[in-house]
């Protein structure tokens, strides 16, 4: 494998040869856009049936036939192989356009049909595309379409449910109006909703974890009442850090986390700790009335 | 002649110059500023305390990815001044720009956690893998080994590549039952989130697989200190360990720190969709070193860097900028045993199951463990260098789709 490796590493020097190719592959590309999806798609598939079979347990075995392979193989290969692979590459971007993926969508619920596909080898694509003639390509488009068609025939016989493709938005559900939104609750993470529900306070609507979901709508007044339920009672200092966090939100439209909160308002970590007893970020955005902080991912 | 300088020679910088000396006319300089010649390819540094990469496996000579028509400054940048638009080196030497695009990314900053870097642990019981030469001290220390509570923490978010932390306790699991070590150890993960990660149907997927693993989850840790033997919070909480495995605070780069062109951490102020510095319009920001909420992690800046040219040509031109960019990121999660799980989100999406790139079949499986996962995060190196950092190409839509994604 390090062979190999040093024998991509002599990618670097043939770059520029590399580009001037791309732009002729391209076009190519394009025509042969429609082909690369449907192919791509039963490699996928059957790479994955593979997995789903334990076949890629077989890995160390693969690896030394990689192996064998990298030491047939010529440094002149590799630099066709590498056109072949910038072929594939802008054949997968152009696959992976939106609207083309509209169109994938429903080949993805055709190629479910299909109980056993017969991809192409890559190593046959990589064997087709040594001469470096668009023709050849051509023709390696023909015999995939061949090993396809017969997949499809295979597919007919043997029918399956499609997969659904739910792309429906979540629904949120309304619940009646009842006491404050829940006080800041520590989630497990097996417990974090998919998806929050909506719940109604005060004539306005929270999250299910108590954050207001307008921030607009926000008035001081709320912020007591919701205090309130929180059994805090707000003092200037806590008002300081509000309003700060407040302005950051309407500046940055993110919610501050409490590094940024205590940089920002001045008020130290600690203090904000003891202004917001254990969780200060989330009660301050809670009380400030704007979204959850998600901690930057 | 007109001057593109480019602050930031790794991952975003380095792509960035790559494609823009192509698409510049020629009457524009492309030049690429960094304090030292060593591109460390980030997402290895996760495999070296155990052993899997090497040092010399993951560096490379910075300059050298760039493409011939760059030119290269290898110098330090003292201080920024925007108004005269003018880089201060700390060879003497200035730079004057047109246009400037910030890449330096972010810095780790271990002394502003209380006690982290005393030198009596620091390193020794203490350690962080963000680093070349921290990982490289866990890799030794690890070798010595033999069982005890060993802690894995993130002190505080944003970090660089958010789910780090999480493969790290995973790998640590793996390793450990390989080498029979791993009843002997009491492993726990830490973090100031409220789960195992910050997005909801992600952090559920992924919180249960620490419990299948046997791995204590601590949430809503805030570190205030580190002393010998535990780590406190500001809640008052502590917890103890034999080996500490922490992710330390982030900050912006020094020079954009000092030149007061950062928010109150240190990161640039940028427009979200178009990249765009808030603060001055001939000022750009990619990668790392912006304040976007979303992921500080090389994806990031790879599909930033599928928008960005085009409004630097667009700002040449004096055309209106492109809202082009939508906070997508995606992210290989090594889970152990061979195996890894894919995420892919942006600003408004959560990472959620089904299949990618292509709907329905993948072949990357999407918030599920599985050996291709796993392949392509180690392909990925070969991927990186030769495309990635190179400008080139990749068969991935820098908008994120909701194909293939189970919403339900």
């Amino acid at each position: 494998m390090n062979d190999l490796a040093q024998r991509l590493d002599a990618l670097d020097l043939k770059l520029d040869r590399l580009v001037f190719q791309q732009d002729r592959v391209v076009d190519l590309v394009r025509e042969m856009t429609p082909v690369g999806r449907e192919v791509l798609g039963s490699l996928a598939e059957q790479l994955a049936g593979w997995e789903d079979r334990g076949w890629l347990d077989l890995l160390p075995a693969l690896t030394r036939l990689l192996e064998a392979l990298a030491d047939a193989v010529e440094p002149d290969d590799v630099d066709r192989l590498s056109a072949s692979l910038v072929a594939l590459l802008e054949t997968l971007r152009h696959v992976t356009q939106p609207e083309v993926l509209d169109f994938a969508n429903d080949a993805a619920d055709v190629l479910q049909h299909a109980d056993e596909v017969k991809g192409v080898s890559p190593f046959r694509l990589a064997l087709a595309t040594r001469d470096d003639d668009v023709q050849k390509g051509l023709g390696l488009a023909l015999e995939i379409l061949k090993h396809l068609g017969r997949a499809r025939g295979a597919a007919s016989s043997s029918p399956r449910s499609a997969r659904a493709v739910s792309t429906a938005a979540p629904k949120a559900s309304v619940s009646p109006a009842k006491a404050p939104p829940k006080a800041p609750i520590t989630l497990t993470p097996a417990a974090a909703p998919v998806v929050s529900d909506v719940v109604e306070w005060e004539g306005l609507s929270f999250t299910s974890q108590g954050f207001l979901l307008d921030p607009k709508a926000w008035t001081p007044e709320l912020a007591e009442k919701m205090a309130e339920g929180l059994q805090l009672t707000l003092t200037e200092a806590h008002w300081v850090v509000l309003r700060w966090t407040r302005d950051e939100y309407f500046r940055t439209h993110a919610s501050p986390n409490v590094r940024r909160i205590a940089t920002g308002s001045g008020v130290g970590i600690q203090d904000l700790y003891t202004l917001f007893p254990s969780t200060p970020g989330k009660t301050v955005a809670m009380l400030a009335g704007v979204p959850k902080p998600v901690g930057c991912v | 002649m007109r001057e593109l300088v480019i602050l930031g020679g790794g991952t975003a910088g380095s792509l960035m110059a790559n494609k823009m000396v192509r698409r510049l006319p020629s009457d524009w300089r492309v030049t690429v500023v960094d304090q030292d010649d060593l591109h460390v390819y980030q997402p290895g540094l996760l495999f070296v305390p155990f052993g899997d990469l090497q040092a010399d496996e993951i560096v490379r000579p910075r300059m050298r990815q760039l493409d011939r028509a760059v030119t290269t400054v290898l110098a330090g940048v003292e201080k920024v001044d925007a108004d005269t638009r003018t880089v201060f080196l700390d060879n003497g030497s200035t730079l004057n720009w047109d246009l400037l695009v910030i890449a330096t990314g972010t810095e780790l900053r271990p002394e502003l956690t209380k006690g982290l870097t005393d030198p009596s642990y620091w390193r020794k019981d203490v350690h962080e893998f963000y680093s070349l030469e921290g990982a490289q001290a866990l890799a030794e220390r690890l070798e010595t080994w033999r069982g005890g509570t060993l802690v894995v923490n993130v002190a505080d978010m944003p970090i660089k590549c958010p789910v780090a932390p999480l493969e790290f306790a995973f790998l640590a699991d793996d390793w450990l039952r390989k080498r029979g070590l791993r009843d002997a150890t009491e492993l726990v993960f830490v973090t100031p989130l409220d789960g195992a990660f910050t997005r909801p149907v992600a952090a559920a997927r992924l919180g249960s697989m620490l419990e299948d693993r046997g791995i204590k989850l601590v949430p809503n840790f805030l570190l205030a200190d580190v002393a010998a033997g535990s780590i406190g919070a500001f809640s008052g909480e502590r917890v103890d360990y034999d080996l500490l495995v922490t992710v330390p605070l982030h900050g912006g780069a020094r020079p954009i720190r000092d030149s007061g062109l950062g928010d109150e951490l240190g990161f640039v102020p940028t427009h979200p969709h178009t990249l765009q510095s808030k603060a001055h319009d001939h000022i750009f920001v990619l990668g790392d070193a912006t304040d976007l909420p979303i992921s500080k992690a090389g994806a990031v800046a790879h599909f930033q860097g599928d928008v960005l040219p085009e409004n630097l040509l667009r700002w040449i031109d004096g055309r209106e900028l492109w809202q082009g960019y939508d906070g997508h990121a995606n992210c290989f999660i090594e889970t152990g045993g061979g195996k890894a799980m894919l995420i892919d989100f942006n600003y408004e999406t959560e990472p959620l199951p089904g299949r990618f790139p292509l709907p329905g079949v993948g072949p990357f499986h999407l918030l599920e463990e599985s050996r291709i996962n796993h392949w392509g995060k180690l392909a990925f190196k070969g991927v990186y260098w030769n495309f990635i950092v190179r400008g080139e190409e990749l068969p991935l839509d820098h908008a994120m789709s909701l194909h293939g994604k189970r919403t339900a």
